[in-house]
């Protein structure tokens, strides 16, 4: 009878419990964390926002409920980037400590404006984590990569950029021009075609751009009227795709055009003439299924960056199980990295509850190596720092039918979804670099005896926004001055104001490129105010006059060192941009200068470093005037920018840009001390920049009429004859 | 309009694309079904080996699979194995947390018959009152399971037959490899759909990219060089690629050469008219349709069949002309009854 009873009473706890599964069996503990969600959420597609956040959220309660252990639930606080003034923003949440994580913005001007004050903050106070769905502006991840609350789950413009050249590569193009957008977000194009079709053996044949919609017409027109291959265009609206293809229609070219994301747009599908268009633009892994599973949920497929949003929630609940679990003291930035060090290429599908669940299981238990993928990629990030994706996953769509449709994938690795798209810099490096150089190693070339030194050193710029430039300048004069320089033999051109800046913490002193803080001793002869561009001549050639009482009055037996740094733009170098942009030296002021110096013999021999951008444009004067003894290593080639290095939150400023910051530190590195140690061929100090110099190709110019650069040395230049 | 736009319209921009590529289904509103809540019914959907993201097949089963969750008020749990010993643990969960999940209808769905092997070793791995298993594919290991599968064999045959009759009379094979039967079928097909056009024997000797069952689906830069191998070497006019996802690297091979190349292709499971102006025709595999349908049955209770195969008779194959081929309409058209008919002495014989 017993027996009967108990069997009973279990059945009738079986059938009870067969009323409702472990999904709605709630879990022994939840344990909320507070996180601030910046998107756009007044436009008509942010209804994907709010969907991705609710599934993930259903996603993650059942992947808990598999556990029956405690569990993490993400309580958002929603904010729309557009109508927030991001400062105070900034402020309210920094000073909010339930908040202990942000994502978003997608803007890059407010994610940059919210990093800037979270660099500052969380130097002192507890950490907040700030995740970017998508910071496609290269500058923003080289200011903040390296922090260690930033991450940011999709590659730059700039990965974009390479991406769609080789995408033209693949199409076996001879030659690319790039028509872009002038608007600040597309500038990484600008930035970054020119070296990386370098670096693809693509000749660029034009780079043009084009303020907005209203003069895109007349750009486009004219650009499509001279003879293009195979053209990348950029716009910032789906309406200037649609005048970049009348403008092609209309002048008849053959050239072939490969847009970025801003042309898939589906009203441009409204337009006979985008039938055929082309474009390459961030998405979701296609290995994950995320499209897919999102359309038949919500019967609308996911906007673009809806994967990496769903991504970052998932890493903000994983790595605060990790720290329930592990009840240590760590932040949650700490956790997310400890999380996705293990993580590798290999696919480990966690976004959905089933592996995710697998994956909260190991995290509660404290086990190590686990590897999950998210959403919108591997979720593998950047050995150095943990913060940036290591892989986005691209989709090239074409426009047929008035629909857009996926061609193919790719990513920087590539797998059995997804195409390599990595650019081979070592094949460079070994193949095609000594070809385009020339660097002639067996030419000989007499000279007459050293016998003296002088310096010139020249920031074009002023202004705290411009600190770089100044900085650099008074690194290299301290330099000098240690290998024995004295000022007599530096004649130092700088504004000096960023010492005596408001915006400067403590007056009377600068930061190097070390991030090393130094006491002004700087002695300087000008200020870049108070001359004109012309006046570099007549410094150089010895023209003292009232104005000019610190000249150089060198001869045919003296080296001369020239270090420059500041802006520039095609066929000039910058004088006194920043705050008042007034002048430049140009091509033809280099060229001039050089020949007048060299047929008055004023050099015995002559190196100039350029630090600015396409530095190469107004140096290749050098080429061209083929003065004996006159050597240029510039920052960049003729159509390159230069970029900053060394971002310092504190100042939120660079401390460097990364060709003079690399110059710097091959000194650092080096033995230069005396006469009897010169150190460095100049041939090595060239390959050495070149390859550590990211962004732009360090060019050397009129090698040909210098001598062998594996026998002439930098230092020569650099420690005084004495 | 700036790159946030973008985000705000590519969903419907997404929908149109993706949505084209899906078979049609008139469920576009749950199907309120008193024998289904998402507390009692369970699909627990293994998928073929790193088998998602092959704009093909898997695809399409993935979006079966979650159209059938959300049309029958079902709860599912997809997962994606990435080698065959974490399918085999995989399905081993499955019966492990038999009544421990608290299901009273589960369904074990296997989006390919490359796991049938797997069964002999482990004789507990059945279907009960509780538990309900699917292959999709071929049940030739006699398996306690459900084994629905869709043939192409009719589709080939009337592509084969077809395109000898427009000229295209120089044609190539690739296949993923020669062992998987949905891979013979449909080779089959082709081949005696253009043998009975051209009476010659059509050359697939070196057509395969694998030679293990199950393998040489997604061997997308195989594909590619394969694509480029036998375009300089035969210089065919058609290439017909059973190679599930690697496909789409024969069409971006045919679009990266397009100003030196001429030969033509066509879609395969999904319509890939986009993928190349050289595709005049796709031949679908409506393998969403086909889930959709068993899903129908199992939660209604309805009578399953134990084996199906969809066909072109039954429209869950079927032959889609591109936009700028319709004139190709009528003679695909001429020759449908042929490879219906075809396809049903097929498979009557291979009973």
């Amino acid at each position: 009878m017993k027996l009967f009873i108990f069997l009973f009473l279990a059945l009738l706890l079986g059938a009870c419990s067969d009323n409702g599964s472990s999904v709605n069996n709630p879990p022994p503990q939840e344990v909320s964390v507070k996180v601030a969600v910046i998107l756009p959420l007044n436009e008509s597609g942010s209804i994907h926002w709010r969907n991705t956040a609710d599934w993930f959220e259903e996603n993650l309660q059942k992947a808990f409920s598999r556990s029956h252990n405690s569990s993490v639930k993400l309580d958002l606080e929603w904010i729309d980037e557009d109508s927030s003034n991001m400062k105070e923003l900034s402020a309210t949440l920094i000073k909010n400590d339930d908040i202990k994580a942000i994502i978003g913005p997608l803007k890059e001007d407010k994610l940059d404006t919210l990093a800037g004050y979270l660099a500052i903050a969380n130097k002192h106070g507890p950490r907040k984590t700030l995740i970017a769905p998508k910071a496609t502006d290269a500058e923003i991840v080289r200011k903040f990569g390296d922090e260690k609350w930033f991450f940011s789950l999709t590659e730059t413009d700039a990965t974009l950029c390479g991406n769609l050249l080789s995408s033209a590569k693949a199409m076996d193009a001879k030659s690319v021009s790039l028509l872009t957008s002038s608007a600040n977000e597309e500038k990484t194009f600008l930035d970054w075609f020119a070296f990386q079709a370098v670096e693809l053996g693509l000749q660029i044949n034009a780079i043009e751009s084009f303020n907005d919609t209203s003069d895109v017409k007349t750009v486009a027109e004219n650009f499509f009227s001279t003879s293009q291959d195979f053209v990348i265009c950029i716009p910032a609206n789906y309406m200037e795709a649609i005048e970049i293809l009348k403008a092609h229609k209309k002048q008849k070219s053959t050239a072939r055009l490969l847009f970025s994301e801003n042309a898939v747009d589906p009203e441009i599908l409204k337009y006979p003439e985008a039938e055929g268009l082309e474009a390459v633009t961030p998405g979701a892994s296609p290995e994950s299924g995320f499209d897919i599973a999102y359309f038949t949920k919500f019967d609308i497929y996911p906007g673009i960056g809806s994967a990496q949003f769903y991504d970052a929630l998932m890493l903000v609940a994983f790595a605060q199980t990790e720290m329930l679990a592990s009840d240590d003291s760590l932040f949650l930035d700490e956790h997310i990295k400890n999380l996705v060090k293990q993580n590798s290429y290999a696919n480990s599908w966690a976004w959905e509850p089933f592996g995710m669940s697998g994956v909260l299981e190991k995290i509660q238990k404290g086990q190590a190596n686990i590897d999950f993928s998210g959403a919108s990629s591997s979720l593998v990030f950047n050995e150095s720092s943990y913060s940036i994706i290591s892989e986005t996953i691209y989709t090239h769509w074409i426009a047929k039918n008035q629909k857009f449709y996926p061609l193919n994938y790719k990513s920087a690795y590539g797998n059995n979804r997804t195409n390599n798209s990595e650019i081979s810099y070592k094949w460079y490096f070994t193949h095609i670099l000594p070809q385009i150089q020339g660097i002639d190693s067996t030419r000989h070339i007499e000279y007459p005896p050293l016998k003296g030194n002088y310096a010139l050193l020249v920031a074009t710029t002023r202004t705290w926004g411009e600190y770089r430039h100044e900085s650099g300048v008074y690194s290299m004069y301290h330099k000098l001055k240690n290998y024995g320089y004295d000022d007599d033999h530096i004649i130092l051109i700088a504004e000096k104001d960023i010492i005596t800046s408001d915006y400067n913490p403590a007056k009377g002193t600068w930061v190097d490129y070390n991030e090393e803080q130094i006491i002004d001793s700087l002695n300087a002869d000008y200020k870049i105010s108070e001359l004109e561009p012309q006046d570099v001549l007549k410094i150089l050639t010895g023209q003292k006059s009232e104005r000019l009482p610190h000249v150089i009055q060198s001869d045919s037996t003296q080296n001369i060192f020239v270090y420059w740094s500041g802006h520039g733009d095609r066929g000039n170098l910058g004088w006194k941009i920043g705050g008042t942009r007034s002048g430049s030296f140009s091509y033809d002021d280099m060229q001039t200068l050089i020949s007048t110096l060299s047929k008055e013999k004023k050099f015995r021999k002559m190196l100039w470093v350029v630090e600015t951008c396409y530095s190469g444009s107004v140096c290749k004067a050098f080429d061209d005037v083929g003065a004996e003894g006159a050597l240029c290593m510039t920052a960049t080639n003729e159509n390159e920018t230069s970029k900053g290095l060394m971002y310092y939150a504190p100042f939120n400023q660079y401390l460097a840009n990364s060709f003079s910051y690399n110059f710097m530190s091959i000194l650092d590195n080096s033995t230069i001390s005396s006469q009897d140690n010169y150190d460095i061929p100049l041939s090595d100090m060239y390959s050495e920049l070149y390859k550590a110099t990211l962004g732009s190709h360090v060019s050397i110019y009129n090698s040909q009429n210098y001598g062998n650069l594996k026998l002439n040395k930098i230092g020569e230049f650099l420690v005084p004859v004495q | 309009m700036g790159k946030m736009k973008f985000f705000v319209f590519l969903s419907i921009l997404l929908a149109t694309c993706l949505t084209s590529c899906f078979s049609d289904s008139n469920s576009s509103s749950a199907i309120s079904e008193p024998g289904c809540t998402p507390d009692k019914c369970l699909i627990y959907a293994v998928y073929s080996v790193a088998g998602i993201g092959d704009q093909g097949y898997q695809d399409l089963v993935y979006y079966g699979v979650n159209k059938a969750v959300k049309d029958y008020s079902v709860s599912v749990e997809n997962v994606q194995p990435y080698s065959l010993d974490s399918a085999e643990k995989f399905i081993q969960t499955f019966f492990d947390e038999t009544k421990k999940d608290g299901y009273k209808k589960r369904l074990l769905l296997l989006s390919t018959d490359e796991y049938n092997g797997l069964f002999k070793d482990h004789p507990k791995w059945k279907q009960s009152k509780t538990n309900s298993i699917l292959v999709i594919g071929n049940n030739r290991d006699s398996i306690d399971a459900y084994a629905w599968d869709v043939s192409l064999y009719g589709a080939s045959y009337q592509a084969g037959r077809t395109i000898y009759e427009l000229g295209l009379d120089s044609v190539g094979v690739l296949g993923a490899n020669s062992k998987t039967k949905a891979v013979q079928d449909a080779i089959q097909g082709f081949s005696d759909g253009y043998k009975k056009a051209s009476s010659r024997t059509l050359e697939v000797d070196y057509g395969f990219l694998e030679e293990e069952e199950g393998t040489g689906f997604d061997e997308n830069l195989a594909a590619y060089l394969f694509a480029s191998f036998v375009y300089m070497k035969h210089q065919f006019d058609f290439i017909f690629p059973v190679i599930g996802g690697g496909s789409v690297e024969i069409y971006r091979f045919m679009r990266e050469m397009q100003d030196s190349i001429s030969f033509y292709s066509c879609g395969i499971d999904v319509n890939q008219e986009h993928q190349s102006d050289n595709i005049p025709f796709s031949i679908e595999k409506k393998t969403d349709l086909l889930v959709l349908d068993f899903v129908s049955k199992w939660v209604l209770e309805e009578e399953i069949s134990n084996n199906f195969i969809g066909t072109l008779d039954s429209k869950y194959a079927d032959i889609v002309v591109s936009k700028n081929y319709s004139d190709w309409q009528s003679h695909f058209d001429k020759y449908l009854k042929e490879a219906q008919d075809a396809e049903h002495s097929y498979l009557e014989k291979a009973q």
